[in-house]
């Protein structure tokens, strides 16, 4: 309703004005009883994973007397220690008893192998001092009869027995054995690589 | 008793004494925190304000209302083509309303149209700067701070208009002074018309107070002092109190009800004058009845004897209870009293 107010309106707007100042500190203590209880709830969370923390760091007679047994076993254990790290040397090394009993099969029809040579090549150093890796090679000797198994005898050996490299060496005919060709095919691979047959 | 702290302290400077009232709670859930009633004049108010510090009034926010005496109401016709020497003419009428010394200061709010013509009314409120400043005194000396200074008609508009908020239809309120009455309608939320009258609550109280000696020749027991026009000479008039003769009424209420009816006349006639105003500026808009409030309300027979000329439904101004505010005896027995008080005290808050 309009009124006829002889006091200028900005002096009733101001009263109009403190008489909300109540309830905007109302919303201004709301808010920070808000602030006051969502601090304590963190302090008193704080306080919990501090108790919690406490807890587990404190001495437990079970778990010391665990430890002092792994120790204890861990003593007994380094006496055997030195007979231990040559045989996990040993069992560290490539295995080749899967290949002598499987090679007959893998290197294709027309193939006899004759004789398997084994040997072990320490690594030299190259000219510039740079170690070079130990080298395992196998010797491989056998009859083939045909051209097609010839070529693909290389590929085979190397499929199967995961080596680096296959280099024929020696090549023969038979006697009295038409179409057949005795050949030598020498596999090379270096110690600690990542073929198949270094990890078998 | 310590004030509540939001609501503002309603200070109503009437005719010949200062009513307090201020209200507790919130709107629909009111009832009265303070009320106070300081009878007699400037001097007797500041012997009592000297113990108002002790209450801790101090800087507390006070709406103020003057009684219709002590502001001058007229309406203004403002043809279309004088719309813009509009505020130099408010002022010139304003002037003409009010001779003081120190200035007049104004306000005026719109009406509405004449039918059939191009022009508008406007209803020009004019008070005194020497009253403004004395009333700024009068609350300063309490401690309080003003923050509005209204004629408390529109207090009492306030008042019945929350009691008449759901019918919307226009009703007329008679405020009953002392020294001036005042009769205005309420139409679609606002003041659509004030005007003072002629009677006022002293010639009822004349009119009663002859017809009580006739009937009582008891010792008169209310002597009113009257300052005649140069401050000076003091006479005195005697009449009977409000309460003395609605005692007498119980015994005597036909006798007391003729006594009221010749002034009843007279302000029925001017009432009748003003609603055929209202009615020819808003067609169709017929005032259900009219609230009677102010000191007049209060005197037995006056109530009857207006509704009787007038034709039309006459009650008093109980806003208290119509609107269900919680408040002491005393103000309940003189609610017509006490509604332009609560008015004041709601502004901000309808």
């Amino acid at each position: 309703m309009r009124t006829a107010d002889f006091l200028p309106p900005e002096v009733f707007a101001d009263h109009l004005d403190r008489r909300k100042t109540p309830a905007r500190l109302l919303v201004v203590a709301g808010v920070a009883m808000l602030g006051v209880l969502v601090s304590g709830a963190f302090a008193l969370e704080a306080a919990r994973l501090e108790r919690a923390a406490a807890e587990a760091e404190r001495p437990d007679p079970v778990a010391e007397q665990a430890a002092r047994d792994l120790d204890r076993i861990y003593g007994e254990m380094e006496r055997y220690a030195v007979r231990l790290d040559p045989l996990a040397d040993h069992l560290g090394r490539p295995t080749v008893s899967w290949i002598l009993s499987g090679i007959a099969d893998r290197v294709g029809s027309g193939v006899r192998i004759e004789d398997l040579v084994w040997s072990y090549r320490p690594g030299v150093p190259d000219p510039r001092g740079r170690p070079q890796p130990d080298q395992v090679e196998l010797a491989v000797t056998a009859t083939v009869v045909g051209k097609g198994p010839l070529l693909e005898l290389g590929d085979h050996l190397l499929d199967f027995t995961g080596f680096d490299r296959a280099e024929p060496r020696r090549q023969e005919v038979v006697k009295d054995f038409r179409d057949a060709v005795r050949v030598e095919v020498v596999l090379t691979k270096e110690l600690g690589g990542n073929g198949p047959g270094g990890d078998r | 008793m310590r004030l509540p702290r939001t609501t503002p302290l309603a200070v109503h400077f009437g005719d010949d004494e200062t009513r307090f009232l201020q209200l507790r709670g919130r709107p629909g859930d009111w009832q009265v925190g303070f009320h106070a009633r300081v009878a007699g004049d400037a001097e007797e108010l500041a012997a009592w304000a000297g113990e108002v510090p002790a209450r801790g009034w101090k800087g507390r926010d006070a709406v103020v209302g003057l009684g219709p005496a002590q502001v001058e109401s007229t309406i203004v016709p403002l043809d279309e083509e004088d719309e813009d020497g509009r505020d130099q003419l408010l002022a010139q009428a304003a002037l003409t309303c009010v001779e003081d010394e120190e200035g007049v200061r104004y306000r005026w709010l719109p009406l509405g149209r004449t039918p059939g013509t191009r022009r508008r009314e406007l209803l020009l409120l004019a008070v005194g700067e020497s009253r403004v400043r004395r009333a700024g005194a009068a609350a300063a000396a309490m401690g309080l701070r003003p923050v509005s200074l209204e004629p408390v008609v529109f207090g009492l508009a306030r008042a019945i208009l929350a009691m008449q908020e759901t019918t919307g239809a226009p009703w007329g309120f008679l405020h009953v002074g002392f020294e001036q009455a005042v009769f205005g309608v309420l139409h679609r939320g606002e003041v659509g018309f004030l005007k003072p009258l002629q009677q006022n609550g002293r010639s009822f109280l004349d009119a009663l107070s002859r017809k009580a000696e006739e009937l009582e020749e008891e010792p008169l027991p209310l002597v009113l002092e009257e300052a005649t026009a140069d401050h000076e000479q003091v006479s005195t008039a005697t009449v009977w109190s409000p309460a003395r003769l609605r005692r007498l009424s119980l015994d005597h209420a036909l006798e007391l009800l003729e006594a009221a009816e010749r002034p009843a006349d007279l302000l029925a006639d001017e009432v009748r004058a003003c609603l055929r105003h209202f009615h020819s500026r808003h067609k169709g808009a017929e005032v259900r009845g009219i609230h009677l409030s102010g000191f007049g309300a209060t005197l037995p027979g006056v109530e009857e004897a207006v509704q009787r000329t007038l034709g039309r439904p006459v009650a008093e101004a109980r806003p208290f209870s119509e609107l269900g505010i919680l408040a002491p005896p005393e103000i309940l027995d003189e609610e017509p009293l006490w509604a332009p008080v609560l008015g004041l005290a709601m502004r901000g808050y309808a």
